[in-house]
């Protein structure tokens, strides 16, 4: 006992003058140790092929030649749920989540209390508020090109490809944003998963993202008619319809 | 005992630590301690910009006025902030009625003076940027602005001699990324606050700033004509009209293209009236060259369209006195003080 108490003071002392927290972004209590960590890998596919961007052709649900070669997008705001409606909220929840050829994309959620969940809640898009409180890093840096400059804000999600329906010199270029009511793109998802977070025992979900949902339903897209969307408004709010069905859960271990 | 001596010299060596770790940073200690002070002038409304998140010291204003005078910033190297918001146009740029940026390349706006930017709800003439922190982005990325990307100017920051110094004396460590050059661009412009004119001085009752009989007349006719979009004392309710300025070829249709309303077509944001005598030229794509032009333009020039502001409708109607009197109020609202600060000058 005794001889790990100067070690326990090194460590006292050491802590006492630590820098103090970014004003923007709160230090949350390192509790790691009590608790268990959710790792969500999203796996992007095109129906049922896995997405291979500036290489593979795809159908679209309205019978268009597709090929992609850029998909970006942010997820925000995680919560784990239980049955009974309580919930871990992540603090500080924004991933920009981009596209590589034969790679997932791994979002980790660390610090989840211990429990059963019973559905995972995540944004598509980044929450309004940090939409409207100036410069922010991280994730949300935008030297991603995932800022609009000129009408403040973020572009949540961003496809971009070729097609020979396109009216565009042959390119599809869609920039998602708008954050505002009516117009607004963002998308709250909510996917049932049971989940028994442990201690130690980190738990593996695999999300298969599927990249045609975009222009499958409600609003199936005409590419000849919808080749360029860049801006807010009630096009960008319909095709943000259609992505809200892009995440589906494969599996869990 | 040897436990007692090893725990003496662990304790020993954490003081050491302690000490090494939390020897006072003399560029640290400024932020701590001098805060530079923000004051809202007598009388005026609570800011919307109050550097929530980003607290105003000396060594984070020093950063922003460097920055905004450094034309690395820029892709050639040659335009800075500074080359189109210049200190003696109240941060206009004089005598150009739209931007000239890299390579002599044109805009389609006319540069805007900056000045109590903290009360501004929104940013360009369109009101297309809504955070004060925000707005640097543009005319750092803009084609014909600066056109220079985020990256490379932290690149060029980083290769520098003072700048990491600079960042670390501003913000606790030398870390250089786009938030932190924005927040001190926020502190800089955030600072600039002109409310020292004649105008500002007769309403705070200082001894001797008296407004002449025609001053005060001109106050009158101006509280009669103009007061509904120049609201006191900022001289802007920051709304976006029409002022029947006529469309031209550009047909920059303003608010709507934010906004994607019909209803807001060819509506701009009301500038503010302070400091016109180093603004010039005026209105958003800078067409009027003086203010005889201006008065012109609302006694005779008003052009109807389907979103003109009600309240020109008809014109205004002006003696010849009353517009003489109506100059010489708008001339109480220059702040010779202000332009000539030495806080907002370039330093080199
Ligand atoms: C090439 C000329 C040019 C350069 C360089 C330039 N600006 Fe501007 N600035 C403009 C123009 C033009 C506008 C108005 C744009 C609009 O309304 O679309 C403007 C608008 C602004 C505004 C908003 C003022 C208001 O009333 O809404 C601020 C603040 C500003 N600039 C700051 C800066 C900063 C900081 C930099 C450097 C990073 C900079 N500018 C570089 C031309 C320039
Ligand atoms: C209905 C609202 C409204 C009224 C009333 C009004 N203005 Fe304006 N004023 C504006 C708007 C909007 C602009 C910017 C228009 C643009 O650039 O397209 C402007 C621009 C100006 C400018 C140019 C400033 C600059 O920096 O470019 C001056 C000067 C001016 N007004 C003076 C006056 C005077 C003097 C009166 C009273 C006789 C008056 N205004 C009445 C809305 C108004």
């Amino acid at each position: 006992m005794k001889n790990i108490l100067p070690l326990l003071l090194l460590v006292v002392v050491i802590g006492a003058c630590k820098k103090k927290p970014d004003p923007i972004t709160p230090e949350v209590p390192v509790t790691k140790n009590t608790n268990g960590e959710l790792r969500i890998s999203i796996s992007h596919v095109a129906g049922n092929q896995a997405l291979q961007v500036g290489k593979g052709w795809y159908k679209t649900e309205n019978g268009d030649s597709l090929q992609i070669d850029k998909l970006l997008y942010f997820l925000s705001n995680f919560k784990l749920v239980k049955a009974d409606g309580s919930m871990y909220i992540e603090p500080e929840s924004y991933y920009l989540v981009q596209h590589k050829n034969d790679t997932d994309f791994t979002i980790v959620i660390e610090d989840v209390p211990p429990g059963q969940y019973s559905k995972l809640v995540f944004l598509l898009g980044v929450d309004s508020a940090r939409n409207t409180s100036g410069a922010q890093t991280g994730a949300l840096d935008p030297n991603s090109g995932m800022f609009w400059d000129w009408n403040t804000g973020y572009i949540m999600a961003r496809l971009e490809g070729k097609s020979p329906q396109s009216t565009n010199h042959g390119s599809v270029i869609y920039h998602l944003g708008g954050y505002k009511g009516f117009y607004s793109v963002l998308r709250e998802i909510s996917l049932d998963a049971a989940m028994k977070i442990e201690v130690g025992k980190p738990v593996n979900m695999h999300i298969k993202a599927d990249a045609l949902e975009w222009f499958k339903t409600p609003n199936k897209i005409d590419i000849a008619k919808t080749s360029v969307m860049m801006s807010a408004g009630a096009n960008a709010a319909k095709l943000a319809d259609n992505c809200t069905d892009m995440f589906k859960i494969d599996h869990i271990d | 005992m040897k436990r007692i001596v090893f725990a003496g010299i662990a304790i020993g060596f954490s003081i050491l630590v302690t000490m090494q770790a939390c020897k006072p940073d003399p560029n640290l200690d400024v932020v701590a301690d001098a805060p530079l002070g923000f004051t809202i002038p007598e009388g005026w409304p609570k800011p919307f910009y109050n550097f929530e998140n980003n607290a105003v010291t000396e060594p984070g204003f020093e950063l922003g006025r460097k920055l905004f005078y450094d034309p690395r910033l820029s892709r050639t190297n040659e335009v800075s902030c500074g080359s189109c918001h210049q200190p003696s146009a109240a941060f206009a740029q004089l005598d150009h009625p739209i931007s000239h940026g890299v390579e002599d390349k044109l805009g389609t706006r006319n540069s805007p003076s900056i000045f109590n930017m903290n009360w501004h709800t929104s940013f360009f003439w369109d009101g297309g940027v809504n955070h004060l922190e925000s707005q640097p982005i543009n005319p750092i990325q803009n084609p014909v602005e600066m056109d220079e990307t985020l990256d490379n100017i932290i690149a060029k920051l980083k290769a520098d001699a003072n700048y990491p110094k600079m960042f670390k004396a501003a913000f606790g460590d030398e870390t250089i990324n786009s938030q932190r050059i924005f927040k001190a661009f926020a502190q800089f412009m955030g600072m600039m606050v002109s409310s020292n004119a004649k105008y500002d001085k007769y309403k705070r009752g200082e001894a001797g700033a008296n407004l002449t009989p025609e001053e005060q007349s001109g106050y009158t006719v101006f509280k009669n004509n103009c007061a509904t979009c120049h609201i006191e004392p900022l001289f802007t309710d920051f709304s976006f009209r029409n002022n029947g300025i006529a469309i031209t070829s550009v047909n920059d249709s303003g608010r709507a293209h934010i906004t994607l309303d019909a209803a807001d077509m060819y509506k701009f944001k009301v500038p503010s009236l302070r400091n016109l005598r180093y603004t010039w030229p005026y209105m958003h794509d800078g067409r009027y060259n003086n203010l005889d032009d201006v008065m012109n333009h609302y006694t005779k020039g008003i052009t109807q369209s389907a979103t003109l502001d009600p309240a020109l409708k008809n014109g205004v109607q002006l003696t010849d006195k009353e517009r003489s009197d109506l100059l010489a109020f708008l001339n109480t609202l220059n702040d010779e003080e202000f332009v000539r600060d030495p806080r907002f000058q370039e330093v080199n």
